[in-house]
């Protein structure tokens, strides 16, 4: 009898043990969708890491998942960048107030030690091994060494004037031109800088349409700028001179529209990606023109 | 309408030229007109920058932006924010029952899909000294009439449908506290809002 029930005992422990090995999270289903707000979003090699800020944590899409890894942040994700050899995700946490790192395999491996209020959005620089944050908090860009994590100088400050900033919540490495553009959300404005912080430039508009609300921005291999305003419901792309040239997608929830664009990326083959906010997604686009 | 969109447009821009500082809640928050309204290039109602009004808070008040977070309530199409928030005072600049400021700028009556305009007993949040104990920001009390923001409009929830003696819901707490159904993830029930287990559920040591 002892024998039986030491049996039964055993087959239902590997049963347990087989089932809770092979449970995912069933993101996707209707219970849970796939994505619930997409903040901020960024591409390496293809892969797609999105920060979705209510659920806490990052997707990770590879190039052949269909399914993302889900790594758990213990706060509120914002900015989010990925750094090469080896692969680690820079994170902004805006419940921590740090940038920190994470592992592929989504294991915390520690802080930057300086505090940043409002990690908004994080570019790097590697073959200068620099690492850019935009910080909301103190309205400005935090740069950090990307071997030591120590804060190595920053620019900005509150204000209206050409270098400082009112909000900046998107920013981008320029690897063509050696820049930086940084999206300055309630100046409604984008701002470009060498690496040391000198401005360069100040862009408002695109043609007739005034930039409202910039939220996130990106720039592609020749040097082309993508910025997401999410109230105008729609990323706007200038030329490396800040010369408009396109715009894309439209205000709705059909197939090449978008609500709330919070942040832009560009993959190694030219598709934009959007995050989009209200509706719940990241919508690609051609660049530029049609929808993918 | 032809003669009131010009007088708008007039009215916008004058405002602008002297530097108008906003209308309602937004007067000497340094967010003046053009903060929403355009001129030009206007897509939505009342020269709104955005095709519409939802759009226009979610601009600020997502999840990176510099207002606090909100997101669309989750219950289906045709619900945004302005059937709960007067947009000209979406931060405050009207008064609760005890005559201090609400902050969220909730509107008095809510134009319910069920019952038509209902008038909405708002009060304290109750965490002050001194504040009705029994009442909260949802006014979910454990007697009714259930006539808070948020049960004005419910008529199908398991707990505090309008004006309908239902069982008290889970402990008395209020609907948007304690992570239950937060506005940033559209008031959703927790269990479909994505969030975190841990959230609610201590695996080890809960009681």
């Amino acid at each position: 009898m002892r024998q039986r029930t030491a049996v039964t005992a055993a087959i239902l422990l590997l049963g347990w043990a087989f089932a809770a090995a092979a449970w995912k999270p069933r993101l996707g289903s209707s219970r849970r969708p796939a994505l619930l707000f997409p903040a901020r979003i960024c591409v390496d090699g293809g892969r797609l890491v999105v920060a979705d800020s209510v659920a806490q944590c990052l997707y990770v899409w590879n190039r052949r998942s269909r399914r993302p890894r889900v790594i758990s942040v213990a706060g509120k994700p914002l900015g989010v960048a990925v750094v090469s050899r080896p692969t680690r995700f820079l994170v902004g946490n805006a419940t921590k107030h740090s940038v920190e790192l994470y592992s592929p395999g989504g294991r915390l491996l520690g802080r930057f030690p300086e505090p940043v209020g409002i990690p908004q959005a994080i570019a790097v620089a590697p073959a200068k091994g620099l690492v850019f944050v935009a910080d909301a908090a103190d309205h400005s860009i935090k740069v950090f060494d990307l071997r030591s994590w120590r804060l190595k100088y920053r620019f900005g400050g509150p204000g209206g004037g050409p270098g400082e900033f009112d909000f900046p919540s998107g920013i981008a490495y320029d690897s063509a031109g050696e820049r930086l553009v940084v999206a300055d959300l309630m100046n409604r404005r984008l701002q470009v800088f060498d690496l040391d912080g000198n401005w360069i430039q100040t862009i408002t508009r695109s043609g007739t349409r005034p930039m409202v609300r910039p939220q996130g921005v990106a720039v592609d291999r020749a040097g082309n700028i993508y910025v997401a305003d999410s109230l105008w419901a729609g990323v706007y792309v200038f030329d490396p001179a800040g010369e408009p040239l396109d715009v894309l997608g439209e205000y709705g929830t059909g197939r090449g529209q978008v609500r709330t664009p919070l942040d832009v990326a560009v993959a190694a083959g030219g598709k934009v990606l959007v995050a989009d906010f209200t509706n719940r997604r990241i919508t690609g686009f051609a660049a530029p023109g049609g929808v993918q | 309408m032809k003669t009131v969109v010009p007088l708008l447009v007039v009215v916008v821009s004058l405002l602008a030229l002297v530097g108008g500082d906003g209308s309602g809640a937004y007067a000497g928050s340094g967010q003046g007109c053009t903060t929403c309204h355009f001129t030009h290039g206007a897509m939505g109602p009342q020269l709104i920058g955005a095709a519409t009004s939802e759009n226009l808070c979610l601009s600020c008040h997502s999840a990176a932006g510099p207002g606090p977070e909100a997101a669309v309530h989750n219950q289906g199409p045709g619900f945004t924010c302005v059937d709960c928030h007067n947009f000209r005072y979406p931060h405050g600049g009207q008064v609760n029952y005890a005559g201090n400021t609400n902050l969220a700028g909730l509107r008095a009556t809510i134009d319910t899909p069920a019952n038509g305009p209902l008038p909405v007993r708002f009060e304290s949040r109750g965490t002050d000294v001194g504040d009705p104990p029994e009442y909260s920001f949802a006014d979910d009390s454990t007697q009714g009439p259930w006539d808070g923001i948020c049960e004005v409009c419910h008529t199908q929830t398991d707990y505090h449908r309008y004006n309908e003696a239902t069982t008290p819901h889970y402990d008395g707490r209020t609907c948007t506290s304690s992570r239950c159904h937060l506005h940033s993830t559209g008031f959703a029930d927790p269990h479909d809002s994505g969030l975190p287990c841990r959230t609610c559920h201590q695996m080890h040591g809960g009681r």
